[in-house]
C-alpha cells in the first residue's frame, strides 16, 4: 500500500468539507447527501486502512518540522471508529438538519473536523499532531456558533477553554521534543523522573483531558448542549473528541512517557478522574433538560477513562480505552435519542415531556439499552469496561474504587429519572407539546440509533472482539507489553472478581430503590432525585452551581480581568513616567528658568559679572 | 539587469521618487495613486528578483552609502513592500475622503523607501539616517488628521522614537570607538558589546519597536488613519526595531547570556503588560496596537531565546528560534495589517472606534468580519493559519533553553486569545447597537480579504516561506554562506 | 585679495551714501550683490591667487584666512544676502531700505574684518563696529520694545567691552603684543603669569557675553525678538557668531594653550547654555523668543565642543588629540549649520509675522496648509536644528557627540543627546502651535508670504538639505567643510 494513501484520509473529508461550505443558499439541500457520501467514502477508507501499517514522510515547514504520518493498529482503530461515527451522524443529520439555513456550514465544518481528527490521529510528529489538534478549535467554534442565536457566547467559551489548553500542549510538546531530541512521536520515550519531563507530561495531559472534556475544562459542554445543533453534541463532545483526547492520553501514558504507578502524575490523574466522575454526575443528577443531563454525563464518563489510564496498571488502562470506545457508542446514541425526541416534540425540557415510550417505541427501546450500558448493567459493554476500571482502581487504592462505584450509582439514578420522566408516566400537563401528534422519528434518524444500541450489546456480549482486536494491539511495543507478558489475554470475558460484580449489582439495586422511593415521594419520575437535590447542605451547593459560581471558566475570566486591570495600571504608570514625568520635569524647569528672567538690567549684569568671576577664579586656581 | 541595479532601484525609486508624487497629484490624483503603487511595487519586484538571484549583492558607490542585499535584507524588504502595496491599494479609497492626500502619498512612499534603505544598508550611519527618515514620515502620517490631539500624539511618537534613536546613536558611536568602523561588513562576526553599549542600542530598538517601557506611543498613535496604523504598527515601523535587532545582535554582534536575559525579561514584561492593557482598553485601534506590542515581544523571544552556538542541539534551537521569529515577522505583518485595515473599514463606516458601542456588525459586514476573524486567529496562532507555525517555533526555541520564559510567554499566548476574542465578539457578534453600517467599498474589502487569504495560505502552504526563512537563518548564523 | 572682503563693503557703503541721491534706490540691490558675490568668492577662494592688498601691505593688519574663517565668510555672505532679501520684503520705503542697506554694509565690513584679522585688538575693534551696527539695527523701528532690546544689548555689551578692553590692556602689559602668535608664545612659555591667565579669562568671558552664552545671555532673547525681522535673521544667523563664537574658536585654536582646566571651564559654560536655552525654550509663547533661546542652546553645543578641543589638545594620547580636533571640526561645522537653519527659522517667523500679524504662538495654528513653503521649510529647519538626519544639523551634532564620546566624556555626550531631544520637543511644540494642526478660523485668509520670503526660505532650506545629503561625500573627500578628515 502506498503511504500516500494516508493523505487521502485527510484530504478527502477536507475537500468535501470545503465544497460543502461553498454550497450556499439553495445548493444547501445537496449538502446533506454530499456529506453522507463523503463520510461513507471516509469510512471505506477507514476500513481499508484498518489493520495496515504505513509511514509517510513529506517535507513541510522545514526546521525539522516534517509531515510525518504513521498508520498502525491503534491509529487505524481510532480512524475507523471516528469514520463510523461520522457516517452515523451524517445519516442522522439529513433529516434533523433539513431545512435549516446554515446546514451546509454544519456539514462543511463537520467534514473538516473529521479531516482534522484523522490528521491528528495519524500524525507521527508532534507539530503535525498539534496542527490538526488545534485546527479543531476553528471547526468547533464554527459548529457551535451556527446553533441558535446567541450561541456564539458558548462558542467563544469553548474556544477559549480549549485554546488555552492547546497552548499548554504546545509548550508541553516543545519541552518533550527537546528532551527527546526528536519530534517524531514514535521515537519519543521519556522517563517520568525529571521535573522537565514531568512538566511536559502534565502539559500534554492538560491538552488531552481538555479535549476529552474532563474537569476543569468541561464547562462549555453543558452550554453547548443547549446552544449548538444537536448532532454536533453526538459528533464532537460525545464521540470524536473523546476518542481523540483519550487516544492521546493513552499515547502519552504508554508511548511517549513511561507512566508507572510510582510517578506522582498517576495519582494526579486518578484524582482528576475521580473528581470529574463525582462532580459531573452530581450535576447531571439534578438537570431538568434532556440534553444538559446528557452533557454532564459526557463529562462524568471521561472521568472513568482518565481514572482508568491514570491507574498505570494494564487492567485500568485497557478498561479506560475500552470505556472510551463504549462511551462514544452509547453517549452519541443517547444524544441521538435526545435529538429524536426534540425532532418529534420540539423540546427537550423534561418538565414538558412524559409518556413518549408508547408513541416512540423504537427510540425508547434503544434508549433503554443505551442507558443500561452507561449505567453498567451486566452484559452491556459499559459493564465490562467499568469492571476493568474498578479492578485497576482497586489495585491502587480503594478510595478510587469507591468514588467510581458511587459515580455508577448516581449515573444509574439519573438515567432512571431521565427515562422515567421522558418515556414513562403520563404526558406532562400544561405542556406546549401536542402529544397526540408525536410520531416516531423517521428511519434515517432511527437507523443510527439502532445501530449504536446494537453495538452496545454486541460489544458487551462479545467483548473479546473489541478488547483483543482493537484495544490490546495498542499495547504492542509499549513498556507495559514488555513488563507483563501476555497480560492482554486476560482482559476479555467475564470479570474475574465476582466480588466486584456483586458490588456493581448492589450499586444498581441501590439506584433502583432510590428511584422508586424518590419517585413515589415526589409523585413523578422527574422528581425522583429531588430528595438529594434539596437535601440540607446540598441544596445550597446546587444552588450556587446553578448560578455558575463554580464554573472554572467564569472564575478564570474573572481572575484574568483582575490581572488585566493590574497590568493595565502598570501600563498607565509607565506611560505616566515616560511621557508625563519627563515632559513635566522639563516643563517645570522651563518655567523656573523663565521666571528667573525678570527683565531687570541689574540682575542680568550681576549674572554676567558673577559668571565672569567664577570663570576667572577657576582659571586662576588651576 | 544586474543585481546591483536592482538593489539601487529598490532603494532609490521610492525614496527619490516619492518627491514626485505631490507634483503628480497636482496634475491628476489618479496618476499620483498609480505612481505611488508602482513605486511601492518596484522594491517588491526588485527584491523578489534579488531573492531569485540568491547571491549576496553589495554596492558601495561612495562613503557611507553602502548597500548590501543578503537574504535577511531581501526577506524583510519583500515583506514590508508586499504589505505596503496592499495598504497603498486600500488607501486609494480610504484616503480619498480627506485633505492633504499629496502629502499622504509622499510620506507613505518615502516611508517605505526609507524602510528599504534601512534594510539594505550595510553601514550603521546610513542605517541611522534611514531610521530617522522613517521617524519623520511617521510623525507627519500620525498627525494626518491634524486635530490638536492627533498632532500631540504624533509629537509624542516622534519624541520617544527619536530619544531612543539618539541613545542608539550613542551606542553606534561606542561601537565605532570599539571597532574602528561602522561598516557592518567589516565588523568581525560575533563581536561582543559591553553592557552599556548593548543597552544603548537596545533603547533605540525598543523605542522603535514599541516595547516596554517605550511602548505607549504606539497605542496613542492609533489616532492616525487606518492604513497608516497598519503601515506603522503592522507592516513596517515596528518591524524596523526587530530587523535591526536581528541585523546587529544576530548577524553582526553576539549578545552575552546576561544580555539575552535582559532582552527576554523586557520582552516578557512587554508581552504581559500590553496584553493586559488590550484586555481593558475599549478603543478598537488601541487594542490592536497593544496587541502589536505584545506580539513584538514574541519576535524578540525568538531572536533572543537561544545562545547562538554552532553545532549540536544548541544550534538546532537557535535556528528554530531565529527562524520562528522571522516567520513571525511575516505572519504577524500579514495578519495585523489585516486587522488594522478591518478596523479602518469599521471606523470609517460606523464613525465609532469604541467597542462598547459597536456590535453585531457581522450581519452587515460579513466579509470584513470573517477577514478579521481569520487574521485574529492567525495572531492567536491557531492552525491552519500561518501564525501557528511562528508561534510554535518561538515558544519551542524558548522551551529548549529557558523553560520558564517559555511558560511566561504561554501565558501571553492565552491572553492573546482572550483579548482578540473579546474584540471580535464585541464588535462583530451580539446585538447590533446603533445604526448598522454598510460593508466597505469593494477595493477596501478586497484588500482585507486579500490579507486574510494570505494569512491562511501562508499556513496551508507553509513550505515556500519556511524554505526561504530556513535559508535566511542559515546565512544569518553563518552556518552557510 | 583678502582685503577686498573688508574694503569692498566699505567702498559700497561710501558709494551709496554719496550724492547723487538717486543711487539710494540702488543701495539694497548693491548690498545684495555684494553679499552674493562674497558667498561665491569664498567658495572660489582656495583657487585664487594670493595677492596682498593695501591693508596687508600698508597697514600691516596681518589678514589671515583659516578654514574656520572661510566657513564664517561664507555664512556671512549667505545670511546677509537672505537678510537683505527679507529686509526688502518687509521694510517697504526706499529711504528705510537705504538706511538698512547702509547699516548692513557696515555690519558686513565689521564681520569680515573680525574674521580676517590676526590680532586680538583689531578683532576687538571690528567686533565693536559690528556691535554698533547691531544696536542701531535692533532699534531700527524705534518702537519701545525694540529700544528696550537694543538698550539691554548696549548695557551688557558695555560689560563685555570693559572685560575685553581690560584684558587687552593686561595682555599688552604682560606679553607686549596682542598678535595671536605673540600671545600664544607668551602663554605657552611654561609658567604664564597669573595676570595673563586672568586677562585671558576676562577676554573669554567678554566673548561669552557677546556670544550670548548662559549665564551671560540675558540680552539675547530681548534683542532677537524685538528687532525687525531682517535684523533678527542677521543677528541670529551670523552676528553673534562672529562677535562671540568665532573669536572664541579662533582663540582656542590659535592662542590659548592646551589646558584641561580651561577646557573644562568652557565646557561647563557650554553645557549650561545648552541646557538652560533648551529648557527655557520649552515654555516660550512667542516664536522669536523661542528661537532666541534655541540659539543660546545651540551655541552651547559649539562651546562645548570647543572646550572639548581645549581639554584634549594637550593630551599625550594621540587618539585624544584626534578626538579634540574632531570636536573642533564639529564646532565649526555646527556654527555654519546653525547660521543656515536658524536664519531660516527666523525668516519663517518673519513671514508668519508679516502674513498673520503676530508671532504669539497661542494666536496661531495650522499655517502649514496656508503657507506651504514656509511650513515645509520650517519643518526642515526645525529638524535640522534638532539634529535629525538626513539634514545638515545631524552631521554636525554627530561629529560633536562622537568627539565627546571618544574623548571619554560620555556624560557630556549623553547630555548633548538629551538636549537634542528637548530641542526636538520645543521645535515640535512650535510646529504644532504654528504650522501643523488645523488652521485656526481667524487665519483662514492667510496667504503665503511675498517672493522675498519664499526665495530666502528656499535658498536656506536647499543649503541645509544639500549639505545634509552630501555630507558623507564631503566627509569622504576630507574637504572644505571639515579640516579634520573623518573616516567613519
Amino acid at each position: 500500500m502506498s503511504p500516500n494513501l494516508l493523505l487521502l484520509a485527510i484530504l478527502v473529508p477536507a475537500a468535501a468539507g470545503v465544497l460543502a461550505l461553498l454550497m450556499r443558499g439553495r445548493a444547501g439541500a445537496v449538502s446533506g447527501p454530499w456529506a453522507l457520501l463523503a463520510t461513507a467514502a471516509n469510512l471505506g477508507l477507514g476500513i481499508f486502512l484498518f489493520d495496515k501499517q504505513a509511514d509517510l514522510n513529506l517535507p513541510w515547514a522545514g526546521f525539522g518540522l516534517q509531515f510525518v504520518l504513521r498508520l498502525y493498529q491503534f491509529s487505524g482503530f481510532i480512524v475507523l471508529a471516528t469514520a463510523c461515527f461520522g457516517l452515523l451522524v451524517a445519516l442522522y443529520s439529513i433529516r434533523f438538519m433539513a431545512g435549516r439555513a446554515n446546514r451546509n456550514q454544519f456539514y462543511g465544518w463537520m467534514l473538516l473536523s473529521l479531516a482534522m481528527v484523522n490528521g491528528a490521529v495519524l500524525a507521527n510528529h508532534l507539530v503535525v499532531l498539534l496542527f490538526f489538534w488545534e485546527g479543531l478549535l476553528g471547526t468547533l467554534f464554527a459548529m457551535i456558533a451556527i446553533g441558535r442565536p446567541g450561541a456564539w457566547r458558548t462558542a467563544t467559551k469553548a474556544f477559549i477553554i480549549i485554546g488555552i489548553s492547546d497552548v499548554c500542549m504546545m509548550l508541553g510538546m516543545a519541552l518533550a521534543g527537546w528532551q527527546a531530541h526528536t519530534l517524531i512521536i514514535s521515537d519519543i520515550h521519556l522517563p517520568l523522573t525529571t521535573s522537565v519531563c514531568t512538566a511536559a507530561f502534565v502539559l500534554l495531559m492538560i491538552g488531552a483531558i481538555s479535549k476529552g472534556g474532563s474537569m476543569p475544562f468541561h464547562s462549555w459542554i453543558p452550554d453547548a448542549a443547549v446552544d449548538a445543533p444537536l448532532p454536533f453534541m453526538a459528533f464532537l463532545p460525545a464521540s470524536l473528541e473523546k476518542l481523540l483526547g483519550i487516544y492521546w492520553l493513552a499515547r502519552i501514558s504508554l508511548d511517549l512517557f513511561e507512566l508507572t504507578p510510582d510517578a506522582w502524575v498517576s495519582p494526579l490523574m486518578m484524582i482528576v478522574g475521580a473528581a470529574t466522575i463525582l462532580l459531573a454526575v452530581s450535576m447531571a443528577l439534578v438537570q431538568k433538560d434532556y440534553k444538559r443531563l446528557l452533557a454532564y454525563h459526557a463529562i462524568s464518563q471521561v472521568g472513568y477513562m482518565v481514572l482508568g489510564i491514570g491507574t498505570a496498571v494494564p487492567l485500568g488502562i485497557v478498561g479506560g480505552l475500552f470505556h472510551m470506545l463504549n462511551n462514544a457508542i452509547y453517549k452519541s446514541g443517547l444524544f441521538l435519542t435526545g435529538g429524536a425526541v426534540e425532532h418529534a416534540t420540539g423540546t427537550t425540557d423534561l418538565k414538558q415531556l412524559g409518556g413518549l415510550g408508547r408513541r416512540m417505541p423504537v427510540t425508547f427501546a434503544c434508549f433503554f439499552i443505551l442507558a443500561a450500558s452507561i449505567s453498567g448493567v451486566p452484559w452491556t459493554n459499559g459493564f465490562f469496561s467499568k469492571e476493568l476500571i474498578y479492578d485497576g482502581a482497586l489495585a491502587r487504592h480503594w478510595i478510587f474504587y469507591a468514588a467510581a462505584l458511587l459515580g455508577s450509582v448516581l449515573t444509574a439514578a439519573s438515567f432512571l429519572k431521565l427515562g422515567h420522566a421522558a418515556y414513562l408516566g403520563k404526558p406532562a400537563e400544561n405542556s406546549d407539546v401536542k402529544f397526540d401528534q408525536v410520531r416516531e422519528a423517521p428511519p434515517s434518524m432511527l437507523l443510527p440509533i439502532v445501530i449504536l444500541a446494537a453495538a452496545c450489546l454486541v460489544f458487551g456480549l462479545g467483548n473479546a472482539l473489541p478488547i483483543d482486536h482493537l484495544i490490546a494491539p495498542a499495547f504492542a511495543g509499549t513498556h507495559f507489553a514488555a513488563a507483563e507478558h501476555g497480560a492482554a489475554e486476560h482482559f476479555a470475558g467475564w470479570p474475574e472478581s465476582s466480588m466486584l460484580v456483586l458490588m456493581t449489582c448492589l450499586a444498581l439495586a441501590a439506584a433502583i430503590i432510590n428511584h422508586l422511593l424518590g419517585a413515589k415521594r415526589a409523585g413523578s419520575g422527574l422528581g425522583a432525585v429531588d430528595h438529594i437535590h434539596h437535601a440540607p447542605g446540598l441544596a445550597q451547593i446546587y444552588d450556587a452551581a446553578g448560578k455558575r459560581y463554580f464554573d472554572p471558566y467564569d472564575i478564570g475570566m474573572a481572575l484574568a480581568k483582575v490581572a488585566s486591570r493590574i497590568l493595565w495600571l502598570i501600563d498607565r504608570l509607565i506611560d505616566g513616567v515616560v511621557a508625563g514625568l519627563t515632559s513635566g520635569t522639563a516643563r517645570g524647569a522651563g518655567y523656573a528658568v523663565s521666571a528667573a528672567h525678570t527683565g531687570s538690567y541689574a540682575l542680568y549684569v550681576v549674572w554676567s559679572i558673577l559668571g565672569a568671576a567664577a570663570v576667572a577664579a577657576y582659571m586662576l586656581m588651576h | 539587469m544586474t543585481d546591483a541595479l536592482l538593489l539601487y532601484l529598490a532603494v532609490l525609486v521610492p525614496t527619490l521618487g516619492s518627491a514626485l508624487l505631490p507634483l503628480a497629484g497636482r496634475i491628476r490624483p489618479g496618476l499620483r495613486n498609480l505612481l505611488a503603487l508602482a513605486m511601492v511595487l518596484t522594491p517588491l519586484v526588485c527584491s523578489a528578483l534579488l531573492l531569485a538571484g540568491g547571491q549576496t549583492v553589495t554596492v558601495e558607490p561612495w562613503s557611507i552609502f553602502k548597500l548590501q542585499a543578503d537574504k535577511l535584507a531581501v526577506f524583510m524588504a519583500m515583506i514590508s513592500s508586499l504589505i505596503s502595496a496592499v495598504i497603498v491599494l486600500y488607501s486609494f479609497h480610504y484616503i480619498s475622503h480627506y485633505e492633504n492626500q499629496n502629502e499622504y502619498y509622499f510620506m507613505v512612499v518615502l516611508f517605505l523607501g526609507a524602510m528599504m534603505g534601512l534594510v539594505y544598508s550595510a553601514h550603521l550611519l546610513l542605517l541611522y539616517v534611514f531610521w530617522e527618515i522613517t521617524a519623520i514620515t511617521s510623525w507627519r502620517l500620525i498627525g494626518f488628521f491634524r486635530s490638536p490631539k492627533d498632532v500631540l500624539r504624533a509629537d509624542k511618537s516622534f519624541l520617544v522614537t527619536v530619544a531612543g534613536a539618539l541613545a542608539m546613536l550613542l551606542g553606534f558611536i561606542a561601537i565605532y570607538t570599539q571597532t574602528g568602523t561602522l561598516d557592518l561588513t567589516r565588523i568581525p562576526q560575533g563581536t561582543v558589546l559591553p553592557n552599556l553599549v548593548a543597552l544603548l542600542v537596545l533603547a533605540g530598538i525598543l523605542s522603535k519597536s514599541a516595547t516596554l517601557p517605550f511602548h505607549t506611543w504606539l497605542p496613542d498613535a492609533g489616532v492616525a488613519p487606518s492604513p497608516v496604523t497598519a503601515l506603522l504598527h503592522a507592516a513596517v515601523l515596528v518591524k524596523i526595531g526587530v530587523y535591526v535587532f536581528a541585523r546587529l545582535f544576530i548577524v553582526t554582534f553576539a549578545l552575552t547570556a546576561q544580555q539575552q536575559d535582559w532582552v527576554l525579561l523586557i520582552a516578557a514584561a512587554s508581552a504581559l503588560v500590553s496584553a493586559g492593557a488590550a484586555m481593558i482598553d475599549t478603543d478598537l485601534k488601541r487594542i490592536i496596537a497593544y496587541s502589536t506590542v505584545s506580539q513584538i515581544a514574541f519576535i524578540f523571544l525568538g531572536f533572543a531565546a537561544c545562545p547562538l552556538v554552532k553545532g549540536g542541539a544548541g544550534q538546532e534551537a537557535a535556528i528554530m528560534g531565529v527562524g520562528g521569529a522571522l516567520l513571525y515577522i511575516l505572519m504577524h505583518g500579514l495578519a495585523k495589517g489585516g486587522l488594522f485595515l478591518c478596523a479602518g473599514i469599521v471606523e470609517q463606516n460606523t464613525h465609532c472606534k469604541d467597542i462598547t458601542r459597536l456590535g453585531g456588525l457581522i450581519k452587515t459586514m460579513p466579509v470584513t468580519a470573517v477577514a478579521f476573524l481569520l487574521c485574529a486567529l492567525s495572531v492567536m496562532g491557531v492552525p491552519p493559519l500561518g501564525g501557528f507555525f511562528s508561534k510554535y517555533m518561538v515558544i519551542s526555541a524558548a522551551a529548549a533553553e529557558r523553560p520558564w520564559i517559555a511558560a511566561v510567554f504561554v501565558v501571553g499566548a492565552f491572553m492573546t486569545i482572550l483579548y482578540l476574542f473579546r474584540v471580535f465578539t464585541m464588535v462583530f457578534l451580539g446585538q447590533p447597537r446603533g445604526e448598522l453600517a454598510r460593508e466597505g467599498s469593494y477595493l477596501m474589502v478586497g484588500c482585507v480579504a486579500l490579507l486574510a487569504v494570505m494569512s491562511l495560505a501562508a499556513g496551508l502552504l507553509i513550505n515556500p516561506p519556511a524554505e526561504i526563512v530556513h535559508a535566511t537563518v542559515l546565512q544569518m548564523l553563518g552556518i552557510v554562506q | 585679495m583678502l582685503d577686498l572682503f573688508i574694503l569692498a563693503p566699505l567702498a559700497c557703503l561710501i558709494l551709496i551714501n554719496l550724492p547723487p541721491v538717486g543711487s539710494r534706490r540702488l543701495a539694497l540691490p548693491l548690498a545684495m550683490v555684494l553679499a552674493g558675490v562674497q558667498a561665491i568668492a569664498v567658495l572660489c577662494l582656495p583657487y585664487m591667487p594670493r595677492l596682498d592688498g593695501p591693508l596687508t601691505s600698508f597697514f600691516n593688519f596681518g589678514l589671515q584666512i583659516t578654514p574656520l574663517g572661510r566657513m564664517l565668510l561664507l555664512a556671512v555672505g549667505l545670511v546677509a544676502f537672505v537678510s537683505l532679501l527679507v529686509g526688502q520684503a518687509s521694510l517697504g520705503q526706499d529711504r528705510r531700505l537705504w538706511q538698512f542697506a547702509s547699516m548692513m554694509l557696515l555690519a558686513i565690513t565689521g564681520m569680515n574684518g573680525a574674521v580676517l584679522v590676526s590680532d586680538l585688538f583689531s578683532l576687538y575693534v571690528f567686533m565693536e563696529v559690528l556691535a554698533v551696527c547691531s544696536f542701531i539695527l535692533i532699534a531700527f523701528n524705534r518702537d519701545p520694545l525694540a529700544l528696550e532690546g537694543a538698550f539691554k544689548y548696549v548695557i551688557l555689551s558695555a560689560v563685555a567691552s570693559v572685560l575685553m578692553l581690560g584684558s587687552l590692556s593686561l595682555m599688552l602689559l604682560v606679553a607686549g603684543s596682542t598678535g595671536f602668535a605673540a600671545l600664544k608664545a607668551a602663554l605657552a612659555a611654561g609658567s604664564a603669569s597669573p595676570l595673563l591667565k586672568l586677562a585671558m579669562a576676562g577676554f573669554v568671558c567678554g566673548l561669552f557675553i557677546k556670544g550670548g552664552l548662559a549665564p551671560f545671555h540675558a540680552w539675547l532673547p530681548g534683542a532677537y525678538s524685538s528687532a525687525p525681522a531682517a535684523v533678527s535673521v542677521l543677528l541670529a544667523g551670523v552676528g553673534t557668531k562672529v562677535s562671540g563664537l568665532y573669536a572664541l574658536l579662533r582663540l582656542a585654536m590659535d592662542v590659548l594653550p592646551p589646558s584641561a582646566a580651561l577646557g573644562q571651564a568652557v565646557m561647563v559654560v557650554g553645557a549650561f547654555s545648552m541646557v538652560v536655552g533648551a529648557v527655557a525654550a520649552l515654555v516660550q509663547k512667542d516664536i522669536k523668543r523661542l528661537l532666541a533661546y534655541s540659539s543660546i542652546s545651540q551655541m552651547g553645543y559649539v562651546v562645548l565642543a570647543a572646550g572639548c578641543f581645549l581639554a584634549d589638545a594637550g593630551s599625550a594620547d594621540w587618539r585624544l588629540v584626534a578626538a579634540g580636533e574632531l570636536a573642533m571640526a564639529g564646532a565649526i561645522f555646527h556654527l555654519f549649520n546653525h547660521s543656515v537653519f536658524k536664519s531660516l527659522l527666523f525668516v519663517n517667523s518673519a513671514a508668519v509675522e508679516r502674513q498673520a500679524g503676530t508671532t504669539d504662538m497661542q494666536l496661531l495654528g495650522g499655517l502649514g496648509s496656508r503657507m506651504p513653503v514656509t511650513g515645509a521649510t520650517s519643518v526642515i529647519a526645525a529638524l535640522s536644528t534638532a539634529g535629525v538626519p538626513p539634514l545638515a544639523g545631524f552631521w554636525s551634532k554627530l561629529v560633536i557627540i562622537l568627539a565627546l564620546w571618544q574623548s571619554g566624556m560620555q556624560a557630556y555626550a549623553l547630555l548633548a543627546v538629551a538636549v537634542s531631544v528637548a530641542t526636538l520637543g520645543y521645535l515640535l511644540l512650535m510646529q504644532r502651535r504654528v504650522f501643523f494642526g488645523r488652521t485656526a478660523p481667524n487665519l483662514q485668509g492667510v496667504r503665503e508670504g511675498s517672493e522675498g520670503y519664499v526665495v530666502a526660505e528656499l535658498i536656506l532650506a536647499t543649503v541645509t538639505v544639500l549639505v545634509g545629503l552630501a555630507f558623507p561625500l564631503l566627509m569622504h573627500l576630507g574637504s572644505f567643510l571639515l579640516p579634520a578628515n573623518l573616516n567613519l
